[in-house]
């Protein structure tokens, strides 16, 4: 293990009008880890990883990246350590995927510095650890969810940052689409990358995580190794849903099988 | 700039060529035709010094002046238009349509009804296009207003801001309002020399501050999270490109006074001709001189010997261009 964590949120707190989105969390991201945030709707983990990316200033407490406070970084040099992928999709109409993924090269890049071989070299090798390299001349209006959703990535992937933050990369994609952006974080996560990402299936998350962080009104309730934190009492406490617990028959991950609630809010 | 490690594509490169060469053509043009025509040869010799007082009268005095403020108040509007467009994310976003141009022109009225100098009327366009920018952008919440919202509200004080400059003209005395009046149709015909001067000088640091922010505005087009995610503080990339059109617009005012449509017309046409996916800078710039000197000389030549204000003409011919330009897009949605 390294010494100091890359990533570090030290007691954020993040509050929208009178309510407090996230409050006072405390949070480390080692090197090589795979995280997963999972939560319910609102329960502050996509505030939490905006404000780890700081495209969100907290009303307290700090971030820090590398050990800095990451407001101190000047957007660029951050952009260089740090990519992340908001859930947000615009893009220019009639924009190719191999436009796209060259925008990831801005932080690297500018105008007295304008695009080398190596960020050329860059751009090819995101297309193709993404699996987009076919796709390099397809107009992205033309592409289904999910290759749009890969080129996404491989946009931040040209980036070349060690940090990949990721924000619910997986929904709204059908099941093998979902699959093939997780297998491709496995690979990236192997590959050396460190990656934080916030999922909806708590499945995939036991199956893919390293580590899983299991959020509810804006606080942290359980983290750690997904066979050692996910259990039907946490899903109870965190979705308020009662479960079975079974193995997961492929891996061995364990795996939720929402069960009928066995009283209290069951026949209102 | 291409993923294929060519600086620009080839295509890209044509348009800007051809682009730069019809504007080229079409000064040469201008310069010689009228009710006295000249060759091209006569023309060249007229710029060099070499000719008989005559045409060099003509040429130099009168012609060319007009020529080069249609071409670089066009260049100020295609820019403005594609820097404004991109910022609200929608093609009717330009700022003519949101009133800018009619701040910038009251700004300009007021100045002049104070009987300042030239200077100071710049600082009167400049300081009215702002203000009018900023009431459009206050009035319209906040900045994270829907750009659907900001360009209504923006059209609706455009709209008071022209009545109040009407209302100007009629109040303000004969001879200032003469020369507001032709002012403000876009009468290139008249237009002052030391305006003209002044703004050229003013365009030339500005079209270069364009160009370099093109970065900033191909990271806006994803939005402002993946811009800031890749590095670009959105925030300010908006705040200064969004002052950078605005200055635009109010040096084009300068020159050429409020004539609509270019702003409008231009980036939209430049991205076609290019098939680019955003609005790209120097093309609608390109475009933009175009399409003012095509519209001026038909303003001067059609009719002649009566001429009609540019801004018809702009209205006129953007019309047409906007129809054209919808059709291509209900086309485009039609196919499978």
């Amino acid at each position: 293990m390294t010494s100091a964590p890359r990533l570090e949120a030290q007691g954020v707190w993040v509050r929208r009008g009178a309510q407090d989105i996230l409050r006072g969390l405390d949070i480390a991201f080692p090197d090589g880890d795979f995280t997963i945030i999972v939560g319910p709707n609102a329960c502050g983990k996509s505030t939490l990883l905006r404000s780890l990316a700081r495209l969100q200033e907290p009303a307290r407490g700090t971030v820090l990246l590398e050990g800095r406070p990451i407001a101190s970084f000047r957007h660029r040099e951050r952009a260089r350590l740090l990519g992340v992928l908001p859930q947000s999709s615009e893009a220019a109409e009639g924009v190719t995927v191999s436009d796209l993924v060259a925008r990831g090269r801005h932080p690297h890049t500018s105008l007295l510095k304008p695009r080398s071989s190596a960020d050329h070299a860059a751009v090819r090798s995101a297309m193709e650890l993404a699996g987009v390299a076919e796709l390099a001349d397809r107009r992205l209006d033309e592409l289904s969810g999910g290759q749009r959703q890969k080129a996404w990535i491989a946009m931040a992937l040209a980036q070349e940052t060690q940090l990949l933050l990721l924000d619910e990369p997986t929904t709204y994609l059908d099941i093998a689409h979902q699959i093939e952006i997780m297998e491709l974080c496995r690979r990236l996560h192997r590959a050396g990358r460190t990656i934080v990402a916030v999922l909806h299936d708590l499945n995939h998350a036991c199956r893919y995580a390293g580590r899983i962080v299991a959020m509810r009104d804006g606080e942290i309730l359980a983290q750690g190794r997904p066979e050692d934190v996910v259990t039907a009492e946490l899903v109870e406490a965190v979705f308020g849903i009662a479960c079975t617990m079974i193995a997961d028959p492929v891996t061995g991950t364990p795996m939720v099988v929402p069960g009928r609630r066995e009283s209290g809010a069951a026949g209102v | 700039m291409t993923p294929h490690g060519r600086w620009i594509s080839p295509r890209s490169l044509a348009c800007h060529l051809g682009l730069a060469l019809g504007c080229l053509a079409l000064a040469v043009a201008a310069l010689g035709l009228g009710r006295l025509l000249f060759a091209p040869a006569e023309i060249v010799q007229a710029l060099a010094g070499e000719s008989t007082a005559a045409a060099r009268l003509v040429i130099v005095e009168w012609r060319l002046p007009r020529v080069a403020a249609a071409l670089s108040a066009g260049a100020a509007l295609g820019m403005a238009g594609a820097l404004f467009q991109t910022l609200l994310r929608n093609p009717l976003g330009s700022p003519d349509v949101i009133g800018c141009d009619a701040g910038a022109f009251l700004g300009a009225i007021l100045a002049m009804l104070a009987g300042a100098s030239v200077a100071t009327v710049a600082a009167g366009a400049f300081a009215g296009g702002l203000a009018a920018g900023l009431l459009v952008y206050a009035a319209a919440g906040s900045a994270r207003a829907a750009p659907s919202r900001l360009i209504l509200i923006g059209i609706a004080v455009g709209a008071g801001i022209s009545a109040l400059n009407d209302w100007l003209i009629l109040v303000a005395p004969l001879d200032t309002a003469l020369v507001a009046t032709s002012w403000k149709q876009g009468a290139l015909a008249s237009v002052d020399p030391a305006r003209l001067v002044l703004g050229m000088a003013l365009l030339a640091p500005l079209l270069l501050l364009g160009l370099a922010g093109s970065r900033s505005l191909r990271m806006l087009e994803l939005g402002d999270d993946k811009a800031l995610s890749l590095g670009e503080p959105a925030g300010r990339a908006r705040l200064r490109l969004g002052l950078l059109g605005l200055g635009l617009t109010a040096t084009a005012t300068l020159i050429a006074g409020p004539v609509g449509f270019v702003a409008l017309i231009a980036p939209q046409a430049a991205r076609r001709l290019l098939g680019s996916p955003g609005l790209p800078l120097a093309a609608s710039a390109l475009f933009g001189a175009l399409f003012l000197l095509a519209s001026d000389c038909v303003a001067r030549l059609a009719f002649a010997p009566r001429a009609l204000p540019v801004g018809a003409v702009t209205a006129c011919l953007g019309g047409i261009c906007f129809v054209l330009l919808l059709l291509g897009l209900r086309r485009r949605e039609a196919m499978p």
